[in-house]
């Protein structure tokens, strides 16, 4: 089928030889990007109609842009690159690891063109400028040890306040890679350690400890060369906290002295290096660390009491006198092991040329002893073990007695606290605590514990509760912040001591159950499932599930189920109501509408069964607002009297009452709004456009000039603001706050519209002539006629360059051939009037003339008349272009809106007629 | 290490294909599904919040609270099913499902939110003509994407590489195993019949209305 059918009927006559032309000239347009002209010099018969498809093709590929943006950026290869940091003086390559302490990148050092590991701290961790300037300090003494064992620093700095150095790159990997579980030749262990142990000494005679000496912190280079890195870093990151760090973060505590892992960080001194070195010893010989356990925590108390198993156990292949070297450097006491690192180095050369060694092997007796020593507590529970059991027996039996004297009272208010039980469940707070107050706080103390219990799980219920209903504070961007009750949610929970997100759903569940506000507690659940992120919800509804089993409960309950459309579908044909709790039900509701659904229907059923729980109330009042909102104020208007300050409800009235022309009552709604929610920019936005559409400029600008203060960036702000001064006559500060709306990239045709018009009224004329600029630039693809239209019209209304009236000119041609929607056909008389002005400044007088004594001279008056009068008069008349000119002035004079984009116009064009008129009258 | 081993597009995504073709069936597999899914529901996201923000701003304010992020959370787990139900074997497999994925949920979004209707509009004096709601531009889209449906399969493969998926020309002709200017070929190709096709549309609504 032809693509242009009925507004070029001759293309069905084309043959198709020429359809297949036109294609092949267009891919090889498209193919070479050369000129058409160019490529049709052959057939130029072609030329009108492959320009044409070309703009077409151009047109697409603008909406094809539109739609699938930033192309090029989004590529594989730059999403990896995406998120690497800018440095000053290097070039981020990529991302080499992370760890703990930072993220490590490849980088290139820009001036000396070298390659560069760049280690990037995690931002917070130099609490102060004093912190960041002894890091500094210390990494420069670092970066002056030359020795080939330790990884060169080059460099310290702090990018965006996070503070990071670089250093030589080593390829290769680390120690840790090397090993990778396996034992070692028991020589090549002791000539690496020894090694090492000699590069630490180096540093240490400087007075720098590493503090973190681990396989994984050492390099091995390809030729096999050793080097250690991150020198004294552990210093600044680690062990101020040795017992806060997760396992999983910095790494096991294996390889830590236990005066670290004590967190007695006055204690750290070389020995803690020497430690290391021998756990590293010990781990070679072994094929694993001297301690390793399930949690951070189990392998730091190891590491305090417990003695290493001596190598020779796992490994019979260690030779005797290692295994003591090994040991003497893992003694639990600094001062048993090698004073210096040189001297574990001197111990592993002297084994390694066969020389007897200087430590000596620990007895089994002194090892006894040393663990009596390192353990008095336990030793003393075993002593008193029976004492203790004596004593707990008879407090036990104590405590018996007291309850079965007290359980007299105790029975006799049992009744009245299950009562308040009751109603805690079924959220009747005020009730209960009502009864509370009644019952006495004296008597036995298990009556006691009970009414705090009460008083306890009621304060609970009631700040549950609490968090559901004060959700929709605004924020700005992003309506209701479901995330806020989520982390509230979140807290709650875990104060009160029913469980954190990620324990054992089990156990979490099992305190639910045994709550006495047990029903608020799911209800909470299931409303914190709806405001919770998919990782969470996971748990939530896990706990829910446990917590109140039910088949069709528990299919709601379900992570896969609750992303379903179809499923949540399913479970809303199946539920039986009545017998539902309604919290589930709304938040099913809620879940449905955020999934993009249509829950109405189902919402509707729960509606006759709970008609007045505020939150479904709520969930109509959103729902409806497309189709009817007649209705929706309804739903809100019932919400609004079960919650009076509900802002987010007075704010959806409002939307309501203005759809529905109730101007007034919408202004009070939107007020409301910002009276209990002072945060709320739409309410205050929406309130300045009705306060506008009613007449009252000067109070809607105000609203909106402080709306802007606080929010520079709402454009549709902006733009209310720009026509509220217009229409109040202000136009030099309309001006000035359309000028910035121009600053954005993305200003649509509808936010510039008229700005032309207006500098050329204020006799901005440079101004005009950018803007013309702007437009014709900026919708370049523009396909909307009456945008169009309106381009080029605003672009010729004084004379100008041929250059810029023939684009203009195009504008407008664009806009007639293109066919107008229905309704929007009685735009054409103004297409033709533009028409008209451009075959004016093109010098076409005769067509100008002919146009605007017909359909083009019914709108827009006077224009079309003071246009008619100038035309006249370039054709060489003179009585009806001054009758014409004078006719119009006095309509222009009578105008009762001077404060419009085609008054501006109409006094452009008028001054330009009564200049070329009068030089009829002034002919010199 | 190779300085662009990491920017190698095929490189990552045969080698999460090839994990993923290691996991037995029956086995806990989400983490590398996931992995694998990313960046592709990374490059949905951004071209849902592109139609959703850029086109209804007003939409993802108060009281309809649209998010992309919302409205993504389902489109994962959609994804995730079918990836788990259907193994893709290779590389250009597994563009030719995400592709076709991203497809139906873009489509279903923009329908959706044409069904929402704008919020209140500024009675503008100033405006002679009603302002265009957002609505016409997701119609466009919706046509667009029925157009891309409707090529043929070549070049559709192509252009969802390298539109939707936001692969380099030459990334997507290693993918495909075609040499670089095939694809700028097909490339063109899609844009002329694209172009073609959406002003048939544009017939087809016409001729309707003057019956």
């Amino acid at each position: 089928m032809s693509i242009y059918g009925r507004s070029q009927p001759k293309m069905s006559e084309r043959s198709k030889a020429n359809e297949q032309k036109i294609t092949e000239l267009l891919e090889h347009i498209l193919g070479t990007n050369c000129d058409p002209a160019v490529a049709c010099a052959k057939c130029p018969e072609l030329l009108p109609e492959l320009s044409e498809r070309l703009k077409k093709v151009r047109q697409v590929e603008q909406q094809l842009n539109e739609l699938f943006p930033n192309i090029a950026e989004q590529s594989f290869t730059n999403l990896a690159k995406r998120n690497l940091p800018k440095i000053e003086g290097y070039d981020i390559e990529c991302l080499l690891g992370s760890g703990g302490m930072g993220v490590v990148y490849k980088a290139r050092h820009q001036k000396l063109n070298r390659i560069v590991a760049l280690k990037m701290l995690r931002a917070g961790q130099l609490a102060s400028e004093v912190e960041l300037s002894r890091f500094t300090r210390e990494f420069q003494a670092i970066a002056e040890l030359h020795c080939a064992h330790i990884v060169q620093i080059h460099d310290v700095g702090e990018s965006d306040g996070r503070p990071f150095f670089t250093m030589e790159y080593v390829e290769g990997g680390s120690l840790a890679e090397r090993l990778n579980g396996t034992p070692q030749p028991a020589n090549q262990a002791a000539e690496m350690v020894a090694t090492l142990a000699e590069a630490i000494h180096s540093a240490h005679t400087r007075g720098i400890i590493h503090r973190d000496l681990k396989p994984a912190n050492i390099l091995v280079s390809t030729e096999g060369l050793l080097k250690i890195a991150d020198f004294g870093l552990a210093r600044h990151i680690q062990c101020d906290h040795p017992l806060t760090v997760s396992g999983a973060k910095l790494g096991t505590p294996s390889y830590m002295a236990p005066e670290q892992a004590l967190g007695t960080s006055d204690s750290i001194g070389p020995s803690v290096d020497v430690y290391s070195l021998g756990a590293i010893l010990y781990e070679m010989l072994t094929g694993r660390p001297p301690f390793r356990a399930e949690s951070a925590i189990e392998t730091q108390r190891q590491v305090v009491s417990v003695d290493p198993v001596p190598p020779k156990r796992i490994n019979a292949s260690v030779p005797r006198d290692l295994e003591t070297i090994c040991l003497t450097c893992l003694d639990k006491l600094p001062l048993r092991r090698y004073a210096t690192a040189g001297e574990l180095a001197e111990e592993l050369k002297r084994f390694l040329r066969h020389e007897p060694i200087l430590a000596r092997p620990v007895s089994r007796v002194e090892r006894v002893q040393r663990w009596i020593r390192r353990n008095p507590a336990m030793t003393g529970l075993v002593v008193s073990g029976m004492t203790m059991t004596c004593l707990a027996i008879t407090l036990a039996i104590r405590e018996y007695e007291a309850m079965k004297q007290s359980s007299a009272d105790y029975q006799k208010w049992e009744q009245r606290l299950e009562f308040v039980n009751r109603l805690e469940l079924e959220g009747r707070f005020l009730e209960a605590r009502a009864i509370l107050g009644r019952v006495p706080d004296g008597g036995s103390s298990a009556l006691r514990k009970q009414i705090e219990r009460a008083q306890t799980e009621l304060n609970l219920a009631e700040e549950l509760d609490a968090i559901r209903m004060s959700r929709g504070k605004f924020v700005q961007g992003g309506g209701i912040d479901y995330d806020e009750s989520h982390r509230k949610y979140e807290t709650t929970f875990r104060k009160a001591g029913i469980g954190e997100v990620g324990e054992d759903p089990e156990q979490v569940s099992e305190r639910v159950i045994a709550s006495s506000v047990y029903i608020a507690l799911v209800a909470a659940l299931d409303d914190w499932a709806a405001c919770a992120q998919a990782e969470t919800r996971r748990w939530i509804l896990d706990v829910a599930r446990r917590a109140d089993p039910n088949p069709w409960r528990d299919r709601v309950r379900n992570q896969a189920n609750w992303a379903n459309l179809e499923e949540l579908n399913q479970l809303s044909v199946e539920v039986d109501i009545g017998d539902q709790p309604v919290t589930l039900l709304v938040a099913m509701g809620t879940r449905w509408r955020r999934l993009g659904g249509d829950p109405r229907e189902f919402l509707k059923r729960v509606h006759r069964e709970h008609p007045n729980d505020f939150w479904l109330n709520f969930e109509l009042g959103v729902l409806f607002d497309a189709s009817d909102s007649a209705t929706t104020a309804g739903y809100n208007r019932v919400a609004l009297a079960l919650r009076p300050d509900a802002a987010p409800v007075h704010f959806n009235l409002g939307i309501d009452l203005a759809k529905l022309g109730q101007i007034e009552d919408a202004i009070f709604h939107f007020r409301r709004t910002i009276q209990f929610d002072p945060q709320h920019s739409w309410a205050e936005y929406q309130l300045a456009i009705c306060l506008s559409n009613s007449g009252k400029q000067s109070e809607a600008v105000e609203h909106l000039q402080n709306l802007l203060k606080y929010y520079p960036d709402f454009r549709d702000a902006r733009n209310a603001l720009r026509i509220a001064l217009v229409k109040l006559g202000r136009l030099k500060d309309a001006h000035t706050v359309w000028q910035s709306v121009l600053q954005n990239p993305s200003v649509s045709h509808a936010e510039i519209d008229g700005f032309a018009e207006l500098c050329l009224h204020l006799g901005r004329e440079r101004e005009y002539d950018q803007t013309c600029k702007l437009l014709m630039e900026r919708f370049q693809f523009e396909v909307d006629p009456q945008i169009c239209e309106r381009i080029g019209r605003a672009c010729l209304l004084k004379p100008t360059s041929e250059s810029v009236a023939l684009t203009a000119s195009k504008f407008i041609d664009r806009a007639l051939v293109s066919e107008l929607p229905e309704d929007r056909r009685w735009a054409r008389p103004y297409l033709l009037f533009a028409k008209a002005l451009s075959e004016y400044r093109l010098g076409r007088y005769d067509d100008s003339v002919v146009l605007l004594r017909g359909e083009s001279g019914t709108i827009l008056q006077p224009a079309p008349q003071i246009l008619l009068a100038m035309a006249l008069r370039k054709r060489g008349e003179k009585e009806e272009p001054q009758s014409l000119l004078a006719e119009s002035v006095a309509i222009l004079s009578q105008s009762d809106d001077p404060n419009t984009r085609e008054h501006w116009m109409m006094i452009a064009l008028c001054r330009e007629a009564q200049a070329l008129v009068a030089l009829d009258e002034n002919p010199e | 290490m190779l300085p662009n081993q990491e920017g190698n597009t095929t490189a990552i995504v045969e080698r999460y294909v090839s994990q993923l073709a290691q996991i037995p069936e029956d086995g806990q597999h989400d983490e590398i599904i996931r992995e694998l899914l990313g960046r592709a529901v990374g490059r949905l996201h951004m071209l849902c919040a592109t139609v959703l923000y850029q086109s209804y701003p007003r939409l993802t304010q108060a009281p309809l609270n649209l998010q992309a992020e919302e409205l993504l959370s389902s489109v994962v787990e959609r994804l995730l099913k079918a990836m788990q139900k259907a193994r893709p074997h290779g590389v250009r497999e597994f563009f030719s499902m995400a592709n076709q994925h991203m497809r139906w949920e873009l489509n279903d979004l923009a329908r959706r939110l044409d069904k929402k209707d704008p919020d209140l509009q500024l009675l503008e004096s100033l405006a002679i003509a009603p302002e265009s709601s957002g609505a016409e531009l997701s119609q466009s889209a919706r046509k667009m994407l029925q157009a891309i449906d409707d090529l043929p399969v070549d070049v559709r493969e192509v252009f969802s590489l390298v539109r939707i998926q936001g692969v380099s020309q030459v990334e997507a002709a290693e993918v495909l195993g075609v040499s670089a200017k095939t694809v700028q070929r097909r490339l063109n190709r899609s844009l002329l019949l694209l172009s073609q096709s959406l002003s048939d549309v544009d017939l087809r609504a016409k001729s309707t209305e003057d019956e």
